[in-house]
């Protein structure tokens, strides 16, 4: 008798693109899987055509409600490209400083709110309060000093108002600084439970591995964020973001209606577990050894690891963290009063976002209006990697009950921790 | 900590989705140096709520909100009041429910008792900047409404 089965996972949003699983098997045998992909937010691209340079950090803030530091920094990063300007040392420190902040609040809230029900075996974060108190309120305490690190430096907890093309409106007091040292400090422990709770899971990641591209931004100096070139896991060549269409090869597949991006193979791989293939080595002390206490290694190709390499980067951009506070302490505050005189041009950014390397690419005319915007966002950049995960896991999983069978894509899906729905959070409700 | 925190929450990117963020630009005339009042625009940070109402005495969320009514009507609720329509596939931190972030404060114990919505039922929700007629000519109702609700108009 042949066995049949489906497995359709719908994601429905009344706005939104939608980010669908679709499989059917057969006799024990994979006939199709897929991962149906929502759109990039490509209209943002043209709401900043027409706008001045000094509008478009507002605007490009709004794109998303966790990344938002990370893109006023790609666009800020590719106007001051773009009209030639230089920013100081403590521009540069505050803006790290900020951007760190966003990935302890994505990272831990990624980790804690959506992998660890998974792996303890409940639906969402709401039973965990039941069963796993202690697990949830240290991610709230993590969630909340990543809060509490961006409204110091970028003016509010999310959308900062401070990061400005040239150089920051506002800077924080040496106080400032001083207690979100102290919050940072008192942090290390949540973070150390974080890694334990993770530790005493891991195992539970499918051992699934599969020879990946990886893509980041590498420095050779620093585990980098922010600063840097273009590197893939499968050269040794650094590409200069300027140049970064070369590396995001997009093109048209017929089951998508989004964009796939390509390199040297038919996908590749963005994001934490992307950052620590390029960057291992030049991990700060406490996050070397974090990795090592994983056992999460250069060279790790199982996505579900994308995970543990956000706890690793948890603990990174603490510890570095502390580093430039008391750099910045030392040399101390000034302000910087900044003044841009717009000319025409075209520049790039390029930023890692908790979820991978993004790129924003501007043209602007001589009153230093915008006459062209590119976006590549990283959840883009992995949707064809994803697909082809889903294409080797699934006929390694395809004997197990269905209902595991969703549980794992659903997992792998998240590993990647997409930026799906991210422009709207508006109610929909019924009246009880 | 002010007692009272008015939240607007939204993405003034999506047409009428933006329409509490337009609001907190409205309402901050009226509200600045108040002492018992504060103001913030939380876009979509979605969780980011959760630490801004610990510890407080009331709050107000401003926000769109899909209830069925005909476009621009405003509708003060409580929480209690409704059930999420939303279906959420938990992929990604940035699927938002609000609903949903006010029940896991009440579960960690954080959450004040009195919570009122204002919800600003939406004509077009798209790509886009600026508010639809429907809710732009409402505008000034909305802020009366929302300034009554701290006895202030």
């Amino acid at each position: 008798m042949t066995k049949k089965f489906n497995i359709s996972v719908n994601h429905v949003t009344r706005v939104e693109g939608h980010g669908n699983i679709r499989l059917r098997a057969s006799d024990g045998k994979v006939e199709h899987v897929e991962w149906q992909v929502p759109e990039a937010p490509r209209f943002f691209e043209a709401m900043v055509r027409g706008r001045s340079f000094e509008d478009i950090q507002t605007i490009v803030s709004r794109i998303c409600g966790i990344c938002s530091v990370t893109h006023s920094l790609a666009a800020i990063k590719g106007i001051e490209d773009a009209m030639g300007i230089k920013v100081s040392k403590q521009t540069d420190k505050l803006r790290i400083l900020c951007h760190y902040g966003e990935q302890v609040e994505s990272h831990s809230l990624h980790v804690g709110y959506l992998v660890a029900p998974d792996l303890l075996g409940q639906k969402s974060v709401i039973p965990l309060i039941e069963s796993h108190p202690d697990v949830v309120k240290t991610v709230i305490r993590l969630h909340r000093l990543g809060n509490i690190w961006m409204e110091i430096i970028g003016g509010r907890m999310t959308h900062p108002i401070t990061l400005k093309p040239g150089g920051f409106t506002a800077i924080p007091s040496e106080q400032k600084l001083l207690e979100l040292k102290k919050a940072m400090e008192d942090a290390i422990p949540d973070v150390k439970i974080l890694i334990e709770v993770l530790l005493s899971l891991v195992d539970k990641f499918p051992a699934f591995d599969r020879d990946t591209e990886y893509i980041a931004l590498n420095h050779p100096d620093y585990y980098t964020f922010y600063h840097g070139d273009i590197a893939s896991t499968d050269t040794d060549e650094k590409v200069p973001v300027h140049e970064f269409e070369r590396v995001a090869n997009e093109y048209v597949v017929p089951q998508s209606t989004a964009k796939w991006c390509k390199w040297h193979r038919d996908s590749y791989a963005v994001g934490a577990l992307a950052r620590f293939n390029q960057n291992a080595e030049k991990l700060m002390p406490m996050a070397a050894e974090t990795a090592k206490q994983f056992g999460l290694t250069k060279g790790a190709c199982n996505p579900y690891l994308n995970n543990v390499a956000q706890v690793v980067e948890c603990v990174q951009v603490v510890e570095h963290g502390l580093q430039l506070i008391d750099e910045l302490l030392t040399t101390g505050l000034k302000p910087e009063p900044v003044k841009v005189e717009p000319r025409a041009g075209e520049g790039v950014g390029c930023v890692e976002a908790p979820r991978g390397i993004l790129f924003h690419r501007y043209e602007f005319d001589e009153k230093g209006l915008c006459t062209k915007a590119n976006i590549c966002i990283p959840t883009g950049q992995n949707h064809a990697n994803i697909q082809k995960d889903f294409e080797a896991l699934a006929p390694q999983i395809i004997d197990r009950p269905q209902d595991e069978i969703r549980l794992l894509l659903e997992m792998l899906v998240r590993s990647y921790d997409p930026c799906i729905s991210c422009s709207t959070h508006f109610l929909d409700v019924e009246f009880v | 900590m002010k007692p009272i925190l008015i939240i607007c929450l939204g993405n003034p990117l999506m047409r009428d989705e933006g329409v509490g963020i337009r609001l907190a630009s409205e309402l901050m005339s009226y509200l600045t140096d108040n002492p018992d009042v504060e103001l913030m625009d939380l876009g979509t940070g979605g969780l980011s709520v959760i630490h801004a109402i610990a510890g407080r005495e009331k709050i107000i969320f401003v926000d769109c909100a899909i209830m069925g009514r005909p476009p621009g009507l405003i509708h003060r609720f409580t929480p209690e009041q409704v059930t999420s329509k939303k279906v959420r596939m938990r992929y990604s931190m940035h699927e938002g429910d609000l609903l949903n972030t006010i029940e896991l404060s009440r579960r960690l114990g954080e959450c004040p008792d009195d919570i009122v919505i204002f919800g600003i039922e939406p004509k077009e929700i798209a790509h886009g900047q600026g508010l639809t007629s429907e809710l732009e000519n409402n505008i000034q109702q909305y802020v009366k409404a929302i300034l009554k609700e701290i006895s202030f108009a």
